[in-house]
């Protein structure tokens, strides 16, 4: 249990951790964060290119100031920055990734010195570019008259610098080198006025010549700074960054989907399980539920069967009272009736004299001899029977025959009476009758009991003759059971009021325990020993007084014998259904 | 001593004693007793061979009465003559008063007629024993070896079926031997002289129980027969009785206070059993029925 537990959290830990890592891993491959990315590389290398492309113009002029070329060199800072603050945010920091943004970096710098120095240089040389042709004009009027080759030279010297410092051609830079060269001392021979415009023109042509090449050098050192390719590079790091993440993503999905799998089957395993724990606990319902089902039948009927031993032992107990009370007179009067026979059988003799007597008188000459003689045995033998007594004994014999078969004829009637097949409808019934009867039929139990009838004046009842006379066997019995059959049983009947009647019941047994008191008329309460009664006698009593709308109270002090109380309405209310549980 | 032998019919119902009083008045002579006290009274003063009585009598059960009979006058034959036929007073007719007969009600004549000439015949003729047996008793008592009790160790139990079953009938009985079925008990029964008691149980005991018995009793009259056991009907609970095959009935299970009071006194029977077969008087000539029931005394 306790290992499954901990399995179980383990599990849960292992899932909630899951969780978190993949979150994390969707954290850093997150489409929309790749796209800012995406779109700052883009907007670093337009920036990079429009600074190549603007610091071109303003080399030729095309563009007059370096607003532009400002506001781009800080972008393409600004750029940098943001990438680099996109890779912070997320945490991104790999060997590759670092080494790619430190060089971008490092590019991004050298491009703005380079940058810087450009833009200074460019200036003088933008300056002199400008200014040049006009003052070489001017200085080509001034000089035209007198010096024409000067002005000449002049107008040479202004298209060599033009040329050479838009096209940068050597010959044109050798051709101004040497305009220069023989310029230098016009001052001399130009007006006083026009000598610093000489100056100026050739410091002109000078600045051209040195600043030409130091510019197209910053420029060209500003082209060939490698920032687009220090971009691609950190871009290709960070796009086989994604790719690696992606790739590992792809494992996290394999993890994913293996986990899946796993957590599938171990659903599937415990679903198994469990279906074979419910199914298991299902049999083990059904079986217990079987079980019950059988315990419950099984109880049922020997509940049933006790019911029935219980009638069938009171039926015996009946039985065998009235086998002895019928069987004492029938041997009797079975016995007589052969002795009698017998008897009989003498005064055949008798008869068999006077028949001959009444031959011999009849005759035509009757012989007194021998009728005297004939007369003589007769008499002879009728004193021998006669001091046999048989003549009395037959008398007596009959008398006593007579009297056994009217105790059979009662005994009979009781019995019919006692246990009288009766319907649900309730009858009037002479309650006192109801109790000689019982206590006819109960003889044998009863035993040497003495008992004592005090019967006061009362009406019939409404009832179930045969139930009642039940209710009064099963008290009985118990009391005669009580006093072992030696006691001595009291039956009191009285009008209670005027629509109840009572029946009382005392014994002078040993009573009943206060703790069986409320047990008596439960079914199955028995103080005897296991088989000797099934405990059932006084429930069904109780039962049918109740269901005759009466009461039955049992009120006893151990050693103070028992009294039961039998409180009977004497009418049914109409249509009152006597019909009482058989048990 | 009267030529005819004297009965003593004992029954609450009056008519039951004027009609048997008519069928023998002639041939027996006849007393009646229509309560056991009145009984009681006229054994006092008389010397019965043969005593019927009722069981189910206000004061005292037939049973009791016959017991009485016996103590005071074991040559005097008991029979009961009873309404009906109950397992204790069954058991009881057997164990305390060992009647020779049980007999049912209503009765036949011829069968009574019979049943009391032997009856007769058995109490003449035991009579004399016993009274021998009596003054041999008290010879022994003068003499010191009073009671001789039966030495636990030459009285030995043989069981017939289950014994744990017949155990739980007799707690306390100790099983020398054991056998499943009469008929295999019988011959080994017949070469084991230290064998006293039987114990049967008669709910396994089989058809053939009664010829077993008979064969046994022929050989060793001395050994105790003391069936145990729910009997399964009255009508074999009757014969067995009317055989005088059994001299204790054990119907229920006993204490084991009455366990040991009955293997007592029925130690004392075998005991008494033995001396008269050792008597070779009465070894021979004796009828097989007065045989029998002079060993329920």
């Amino acid at each position: 249990m306790k290992i499954s537990h901990l399995l179980i959290a383990l599990v849960l830990l292992l899932a909630a951790g899951s969780i978190f890592y993949i979150r994390y891993q969707e954290q850093t491959t997150d489409p929309v964060w790749r796209g800012q990315m995406e779109v700052q590389f883009e907007s670093l290398l337009m920036t990079d290119a429009r600074i190549n492309e603007q610091a071109l113009r303003s080399r030729y002029s095309l563009s007059s100031n370096y607003d532009e070329l400002a506001q781009l060199s800080q972008r393409l800072k600004g750029d940098l920055e943001r990438i680099d603050q996109l890779l912070m945010a997320r945490g991104v920091v790999t060997p590759q990734l670092e080494t790619a943004t430190k060089a971008l970096r490092s590019s991004v710098v050298n491009k703005e010195d380079v940058l810087e120095n450009f833009k200074s240089h460019n200036s003088l040389l933008r300056n002199s570019i400008r200014h040049a042709p006009a003052v070489g004009d001017e200085l080509t009027a001034v000089v035209a008259i007198e010096q024409p080759d000067s002005a000449q030279r002049i107008e040479s010297t202004v298209n060599a610098l033009l040329s050479y410092a838009l096209l940068g051609e050597a010959e044109d830079a050798e051709q101004l080198r040497t305009n220069v060269a023989q310029l230098n001392g016009l001052e001399q021979q130009v007006v006083e006025d026009s000598r610093s415009m000489v100056l100026e023109f050739i410091n002109h042509a000078n600045t051209v010549l040195r600043e030409k090449q130091t510019t197209d050098a910053y420029l060209s050192s500003l082209l060939q700074v490698p920032t687009v390719d220090r971009a691609i590079a950190l871009k290709d790091a960070f796009s086989g960054y994604i790719a690696q993440q992606s790739r590992g993503q792809n494992n996290i999905h394999y993890l994913i989907i293996g986990y899946l799998s796993v957590l599938g089957l171990a659903l599937i395993y415990l679903g198994l399980r469990l279906r074979g724990t419910y199914q298991l606990l299902d049999q083990k319902v059904q079986e217990r539920t079987a079980e019950i089902e059988n315990a419950y039948h099984e109880l049922q009927q020997s509940q049933e069967q006790l019911i029935q031993s219980e009638k069938m032992a009171s039926l015996g107990q009946m039985v065998a009272g009235v086998a002895h009370e019928i069987n004492t007179p029938l041997g009797y009067v079975n016995n007589n009736m052969d002795v009698v026979r017998l008897d009989l059988g003498e005064l055949d003799s008798l008869l068999g004299g006077l028949g001959e007597i009444s031959a011999a008188m009849s005759a035509k000459n009757p012989d007194r001899q021998q009728i005297v003689n004939l007369l003589r045995e007769v008499v002879k033998e009728y004193r021998r029977i006669h001091k046999r007594e048989v003549f009395d004994e037959i008398r007596s014999l009959l008398k006593d025959s007579q009297y056994g078969l009217g105790e059979i004829g009662e005994l009979v009637s009781n019995l019919r009476d006692f246990s009288r097949v009766d319907g649900a409808e309730a009858v009037r019934f002479d309650v006192h009758k109801g109790l000689d009867t019982t206590l006819k039929v109960c003889k044998t139990v009863l035993g040497d009991m003495e008992v004592v009838k005090d019967y006061s004046e009362l009406p019939q009842i409404e009832c179930s003759p045969s139930k009642i006379n039940q209710v009064f066997m099963n008290i009985i019995n118990n009391a005669a059971q009580a006093t072992a059959g030696k006691g001595k049983l009291i039956i009191l009947t009285s009008s209670a009021d005027s629509g109840h009647i009572e029946i009382v019941f005392k014994d002078n047994g040993p009573g009943i325990e206060q703790a069986h008191l409320n047990k008596i008329f439960d079914p199955f309460f028995t103080t005897k020993d296991i088989g000797e009664g099934t405990g059932l006698g006084l429930s069904i009593a109780y039962k049918i007084v109740r269901s005759h709308g009466g009461n039955l109270v049992v009120v006893s002090e151990p050693g103070h014998g028992a009294e039961f109380r039998v409180l009977l309405p004497v009418t049914q209310r109409v249509g009152a259904a006597l019909k009482v549980v058989e048990g | 001593m009267d030529a005819r032998a004297r009965i003593l019919f004992v029954d609450d119902e009056i008519r039951v004693l004027n009609s048997l009083r008519a069928t023998f008045r002639h041939d027996y002579e006849i007393s009646v007793a229509d309560s056991p006290s009145k009984a009681l009274d006229l054994l006092q003063q008389n010397q019965f061979d043969v005593v019927v009585s009722d069981e189910r009598m206000p004061g005292m059960r037939g049973h009791q009465l016959l017991r009485q009979v016996r103590e005071r006058s074991p040559a005097t034959v008991r029979v009961l003559l009873t309404g009906y036929v109950d397992a204790d007073a069954l058991a009881n007719s057997i164990n305390e008063a060992g009647v020779y007969r049980y007999l049912q009600k209503p009765w036949s004549i011829s069968d009574l007629s019979q049943v009391l000439q032997d009856a007769c015949d058995i109490s003449q003729a035991a009579e004399p024993i016993l009274v021998d047996q009596i003054q041999a008793d008290v010879m022994a008592k003068r003499e010191g070896r009073a009671d001789n009790p039966p030495n636990q160790l030459d009285l030995s139990i043989m069981g017939v079926g289950d014994h744990v079953r017949l155990g739980q009938y007799l707690p306390g009985a100790h099983f020398a031997l054991s056998e499943r079925s009469m008929a295999r008990a019988v011959p080994v029964v017949m070469r084991r002289p230290d064998i006293g008691v039987m114990v049967i149980d008669l709910e396994e005991a089989g058809v053939s129980l009664s010829q077993c018995l008979a064969m046994l009793h022929e050989k060793r009259s001395d050994i105790v027969v003391i069936g145990v056991g729910a009997l399964k009907n009255h009508h074999q609970a009757l014969s067995l009785v009317n055989s005088n095959d059994l001299q204790k009935l054990v119907t229920s299970m006993l204490s084991r206070e009455q366990s040991e009071a009955l293997l007592k006194e029925v130690g004392q029977q075998h005991h008494r059993l033995r001396r008269q077969r050792e008597n070779p008087e009465l070894a021979g000539g004796v009828r097989g029925l007065f045989r029998r029931w002079l060993r329920l005394h």
